[in-house]
């Protein structure tokens, strides 16, 4: 599951960093690398996770700093996508990785980085935004007030800015579920590590959060 | 709705995850596009299908300065290091942490062809650093690559390393392979 997903060189041309990964830059590991290269050629491609972790452990700075280059791209994303706002989601990525090096000797299966990372982030994005925001509870009668017609929809300017203002409205663990799962691509099994919960209540939170998000897009049907 | 909270399925037998898993791929399958319960909740969750796809295609970019903040963290929070004093330099004294030590032999180790130095710790000896210093590394060796004839290369490739760079003279090299990686 998450030892041959999230954190293994296989995972990393998947969805997990996908395309914003080039786009930016970012070195994905490329295991194959060393192959028939010179030895100081074979020195400056990237390394695995694993690793890397290791040697961070051990206070080598300069890995701790590839991972940095290597997930920040993900875990921003994940923190701007719960919180739905640029400073916090800066705040929260950064204190996720200080976190984590503060951290790093309680990685047990340095294969399962991505997974250890990403629940460090999501878990300090999520009560973030309870802090910020508490939520309310979901109260039919109270939400259906709130909620914007299909003019606002219009004027929030097309479906996906109407998706945006609809996850707002989940509950912080329904967002990062909706968010890691059809947004990051991540398996049950891969979400249900990070929010420490089970596939199972995984698959419940998301088939509310459908529910609702999709009766929300009503005007768009 | 029309769909029940309780129950994913559809009066037709189908499962509404199926249906949104297959419209994740693009391609509901031949039930599906003659069925009309299976029409009705396609057309419930069609629009929050692409709206979730435009969402997770739009490109996210970190604040440039992430990088450097954390590190700047990172860096403030190494608390003294523990060092090891170096032998060799009569009176005056020259230290260096084991950190970076570590970091000397680790990329000697990594110059070897198919191997990924990981774990490196010295112990020195603490009352003669003149004599010997014994090493233990764990490495990661490529799939295929012997580990007899890489274990021989990395310890001549450490020696030197800790000779020239560190005048250290190392005694015993303990090597563990700890991982395997791909071709």
């Amino acid at each position: 599951m998450i030892r041959r997903g999230l954190g293994h060189a296989g995972y990393m041309g998947g969805k997990l960093i996908g395309s914003t990964e080039v786009e930016f830059g970012v070195p994905r590991p490329r295991l194959g690398a060393a192959d028939g290269e010179s030895p100081l050629q074979q020195a400056s491609a990237p390394l695995d996770d694993a690793t890397l972790v290791v040697r961070a452990r051990e206070g080598d700075v300069t890995a701790f700093e590839d991972l940095v280059r290597r997930y920040k791209v993900p875990v921003y994303r994940i923190a701007v996508r719960i919180l739905n706002d640029p400073c916090s989601a800066a705040d929260t990525a950064q204190e996720a990785f200080v976190t984590a090096w503060r951290r790093l000797p309680e990685v047990k299966a340095e294969q399962a980085f991505a997974a250890w990372l990403y629940r460090i982030a999501v878990t300090r994005a999520v009560s973030t935004l309870r802090t910020v925001r508490p939520h309310i509870p979901f109260d039919e009668t109270v939400a259906r007030d709130r909620r914007p017609g299909p003019e606002e929809h219009a004027l929030a300017n097309g479906l996906a800015a109407a998706l945006r203002c609809a996850l707002n409205r989940l509950t912080p663990e329904q967002r990062a579920c909706w968010i890691l799962r059809e947004m990051e691509g991540l398996s049950y099994e891969e979400v249900a590590t990070i929010l420490h919960t089970t596939p199972g209540a995984v698959r419940g939170r998301l088939h509310r959060a459908r529910l609702q998000l999709a009766e929300e897009l009503t005007p768009w049907r | 709705m029309a769909v029940n909270v309780a129950d994913d399925r559809l009066p037709c037998g189908h499962d509404i995850d199926q249906l949104w898993d297959h419209l994740a791929k693009g391609a509901p399958d031949e039930h599906a596009r003659s069925c009309e319960y299976c029409q009705a909740a396609l057309n419930e969750i069609r629009p929050l299908r692409t709206a979730t796809s435009e969402l997770a295609a739009e490109p996210v970019r970190p604040p440039a300065d992430l990088s450097s903040k954390v590190m700047a963290a990172v860096c403030a929070r190494i608390a003294s290091a523990p060092r090891i004093a170096l032998p060799g330099t009569a009176g005056n004294r020259l230290f260096i942490s084991e950190r970076a030590a570590a970091f000397i032999l680790r990329a000697a180790g990594d110059t070897v062809d198919g191997v990924r130095a990981r774990s490196c710790q010295l112990t020195p000896d603490p009352h003669d650093l003149s004599i010997s210093t014994d090493l233990k590394l764990s490495i990661s060796l490529r799939f295929g690559m012997p580990a007899l004839v890489a274990a021989r290369a990395v310890r001549m490739a450490v020696r030197a390393a800790a000779r020239a760079q560190l005048g250290l003279t190392l005694g015993r090299i303990d090597i563990d392979v700890v991982d395997v990686h791909a071709a």
